[in-house]
């Protein structure tokens, strides 16, 4: 018995094995505070299937249902989490994710039951207090009777996807927030970063581009856009996929970066595969565009292939989740 | 008169110059000597407590060492965590997205295999 949480700043995702099947329990990791102090909407609200909160006159929408109502009300969501860690200065934001992390988690099916969770990798562009974050949340795990411990975001993506690989190779978490990378040699860390954007930040520049709410932006995104294409048939989809593009050139410039300060080729004799994962890799032609940007950037690596993960939103989980199972013995 | 006046200035101005090199000696000691003392005491941190001793005549200093100092600190921190505030009115959250399986796929099974030889090794 063992679990696997993927702490990301999109999706709070749980893992467990059951019946020689891994089960996966997504949450969306956002929410959006309202007015309460009007007992129509509290009226509204207890009438909806949405989980929400109430403190003094402030609702909190928690969720899936959470952009939903941004939507309709034309507002943007508020995430648990900024730049891949807990906000140490929002104090209900820290609350909420404790609250999400408590329902998708569950309590612990025997004392001491252990718990991998997934951190980002200091990040070389933004500021992100990743103690605090690992503190805050080994400490409501551990508060609720699991032996919690954390584990590298990318890494966990090669657990995930590289078993027959020996563990060697580039595992990618594209996320909403942060895209986390390691570079792993049998299972061990060689190079690993993050970088403070990825979707969201696709989702706010299409936006200013084109003066539309990054929540349009994004349903541009999820509606289907095929990125391998060389025109697109509106303007605001041109503006997403020059932003993806974009993306894949600053991991790439950066891996180069952090490889040739402590990186090495020894060891990797062979061609390594890279796999992408995570919510932002989900479009179509993802994978086709990151080899092409690959192509043409001289990278230090011998590339064998640019692989997709097998179930992109659930392989960080997964990684937890095995890393949980291989250290229950 | 005058030079009785004049001698007695220069006596008067001898004696006060004497008291004064020797206060400014005797500072100079001090300063030293409280140098030495700090240096002699091996810690990282200012003084936390004092405390008069059994006789009541003289004062005790108690130093912290990194250890203390550590465990203090994650002390607050705990302390700080416990003071957030908890949401008053805790309403059941729905896990209302829909749950997904896989079926244990061989790159799963090798990776685990792979960890515990690897856990074995070590």
């Amino acid at each position: 018995m063992a679990q696997g949480i993927d702490v990301g700043t999109g999706f709070i995702v749980s893992a467990r094995l059951e019946n020689n099947q891994f089960v996966y329990k997504p949450f969306r990791d956002a929410f959006l505070k309202l007015d309460g102090s009007n007992d129509f909407t509290k009226k509204i609200m207890a009438q909806t299937n949405a989980n929400f909160i109430t403190k003094g006159n402030d609702i909190y929408i928690i969720g899936e249902e959470s952009l939903s109502f941004a939507s309709l009300l034309n507002k943007e969501v508020q995430r648990p989490m900024s730049a891949g860690v807990v906000s140490a200065t929002e104090t209900e934001a820290s609350n909420i994710l404790e609250l999400i992390l408590q329902t998708v988690s569950g309590q612990p099916q025997k004392d001491n039951e252990t718990l991998y969770f997934s951190v980002p990798a200091p990040s070389i562009d933004v500021e992100n207090d990743i103690f605090f974050h690992e503190f805050t949340i080994a400490n409501t795990y551990n508060a609720m009777g699991y032996n919690a411990k954390a584990i590298n975001e990318g890494l966990a993506v090669v657990y995930s996807e590289l078993g027959n690989d020996q563990m060697t190779g580039i595992g990618i978490s594209f996320g909403a927030g942060m895209v986390n990378l390691c570079l792993s040699l049998m299972g061990a860390p060689v190079v690993q970063f993050s970088i403070g954007r990825s979707g969201d930040w696709i989702d706010q520049m299409a936006a200013k581009a084109c003066g539309i709410t990054a929540n349009k932006a994004r349903a541009v995104k999820e509606k289907g856009i095929d990125l391998s294409q060389s025109k697109f048939s509106s303007r605001e989809e041109t503006a997403v996929a020059a932003y993806y593009k974009n993306l894949i050139e600053y991991v790439i410039k950066n891996f180069k970066q952090e490889f040739s300060k402590n990186g090495s080729t020894q060891g990797f004799d062979k061609p390594i595969k890279i796999v992408l994962s995570g919510g932002t890799s989900l479009p179509q032609g993802f994978d086709t565009l990151f080899e092409q940007v690959l192509a043409k950037s001289d990278f230090p690596l011998n590339v064998e292939s640019v692989i997709r993960a097998s179930d992109p939103l659930n392989a960080v989980s997964k990684g937890c989740l095995i890393a949980a199972i291989a250290d229950e013995g | 008169m005058f030079y009785i006046l004049a001698i007695l200035g220069i006596l008067c101005f001898g004696t006060y110059m004497c008291i004064m090199a020797n206060m400014l000696k005797n500072l100079i000691k001090a300063v030293e000597s409280l140098k030495g003392a700090i240096e002699s005491i091996n810690v990282n941190v200012a003084p936390t407590s004092v405390s008069n001793n059994t006789m009541g005549t003289s004062t005790e200093y108690k130093f912290k060492g990194k250890k203390e100092v550590q465990d203090e600190f994650e002390q607050n921190l705990m302390k700080d965590l416990a003071q957030f505030e908890q949401p008053k009115e805790q309403v059941d959250i729905k896990l209302n997205l829909e749950s997904k399986s896989q079926q244990v796929d061989n790159q799963a099974q090798s990776a685990l295999d792979f960890l515990k030889n690897k856990k074995d090794k070590e």
